[in-house]
C-alpha cells in the first residue's frame, strides 16, 4: 500500500519555495562554516544585526524577508539567482540559487494544513481525506 | 518473514509517496507505519506553527519527504541523526518543529514509525517512550533479517547528507 500526499499545485510550490529558501541560507552557511569556519556572530556582524537574528533565520523561526535574504547571501559571499521559469519546461522548483545551492526562495504562509491523502493499494482504490482549512 | 513489498501488500508498512504524480524516480524511500500514517493524517494538520514562521507542520513535512525522495541535500544534525548507539540503528528525521523517528531498512530506504512535535517531545518526555515504540515494531514487523543497518554513520545510511 502506498499513500500520495495530495497537494495542489500552487500549495505544492508554495511549501517548496518556502522550504527552499531557508534550506538554501542553511545550506551555505554550513558550507561556509565547515570550509572557512564562519561562525553565526561572523554572519551577524556583516549582517550588522544580532547572532539571535542569524539563528533565528537559519533555524526557521523569523519570517524572512527578501531584504534579509539578499543580506544574508551577502554575508555569505553567495549571488542570488531569481527565475521563474514555465512549469512545462521545468518538473520542479528552482527558482533561486544561492552559489553552488540548488535551493528557492520566500512568499508568505500558504494557508493551509490539512492533508488530503489518496491511499493507492497496488492496483487498488483507498481512501481520501478531504482538504480542510487551516489554522485559523 | 518478509520483504519490504511483501510488508507493503499486506499493509504492515506504507509507502509515502511525495512526488505527486511526478515522472521522477524517488532518489531515497520513506516507507510508514500504519501508526505514523494515522497521525499524519489525523493529527499532524491540527497541529500550529511553533517555531517555524513559515510553514505549518504538515507543509514541514511534505517539504522534508519531498526533499528525501527528490534525494535533495540533507545535512547531519540539521535534518537527520542518529539517536541511538548502532546496534540499535534508530534515526530521528528533523524539521524545525517535528521529529520522526524510524529507523534504515537498507541504504536509503527508511522506515518511519512515530513523530510528533518537538514541543510536545520536550513537554512530555516522549523520547525515550518514542524510541522504545520504534523498536517494538520494528520487533513486530517480519521483515526479513537483517531489519536494520547498524550505524551512526550518516554516510553508511543515506546518500547527498552533508557533515555539519
Amino acid at each position: 500500500m502506498s499513500y500520495r500526499l495530495a497537494i495542489t499545485p500552487k500549495r505544492r510550490k508554495v511549501i517548496r519555495f518556502i522550504g527552499g529558501v531557508r534550506d538554501a541560507l542553511v545550506n551555505a552557511y554550513l558550507d561556509e562554516k565547515k570550509e572557512n569556519g564562519v561562525t553565526k556572530q561572523e554572519l551577524a556582524d556583516r549582517v550588522g544585526v544580532n547572532k539571535s537574528v542569524i539563528t533565528r533565520r537559519l533555524n526557521g523561526s523569523a519570517n524572512l524577508t527578501l531584504r534579509s535574504i539578499a543580506e544574508m547571501a551577502d554575508a555569505l559571499g553567495r549571488d542570488i539567482e531569481f527565475r521563474l521559469v514555465k512549469d512545462t519546461e521545468q518538473p520542479r522548483p528552482s527558482w533561486v540559487r544561492l552559489g553552488n545551492q540548488p535551493e528557492t526562495e520566500s512568499t508568505d504562509d500558504p494557508g493551509l494544513t490539512r492533508f488530503s491523502f489518496q491511499g493507492e493499494v497496488s492496483g487498488g482504490p483507498a481512501r481520501v481525506k478531504p482538504l480542510e482549512p487551516a489554522e485559523p | 518473514m518478509a520483504t519490504i513489498a511483501n510488508l507493503c501488500e499486506s499493509e504492515q508498512l506504507i509507502w509515502l509517496d511525495a512526488l505527486n504524480g511526478s515522472s521522477s524516480l524517488p532518489q531515497r524511500y520513506f516507507y510508514a507505519s500504519p501508526e505514523l500514517i494515522r497521525w499524519v493524517d489525523e493529527e499532524l494538520p491540527d497541529h500550529a506553527r511553533d517555531h517555524d514562521a513559515r510553514l505549518s507542520p504538515a507543509e514541514q513535512f511534505v517539504d522534508l519527504l519531498e526533499k528525501i525522495q527528490m534525494g535533495e541535500r540533507l545535512n547531519h544534525d540539521a535534518d537527520i541523526k542518529a539517536i541511538s548507539a548502532s546496534a540499535l540503528g534508530i534515526w530521528e528525521f528533523k524539521t524545525t518543529d517535528l521529529r520522526i523517528l524510524g529507523w534504515f531498512a537498507a541504504y536509503d530506504i527508511f522506515i518511519g514509525v512515530t513523530a510528533n512535535m518537538k514541543k510536545v517531545m520536550k513537554q512530555q518526555r516522549l523520547s525515550r517512550p518514542m524510541k522504545e515504540a520504534v523498536l517494538r515494531f520494528r520487533e513486530s514487523l517480519p521483515l526479513d533479517e537483517p531489519k536494520h543497518l547498524q550505524s551512526t554513520r550518516v554516510e553508511d545510511v543515506l546518500s547527498t547528507c552533508h557533515h555539519t
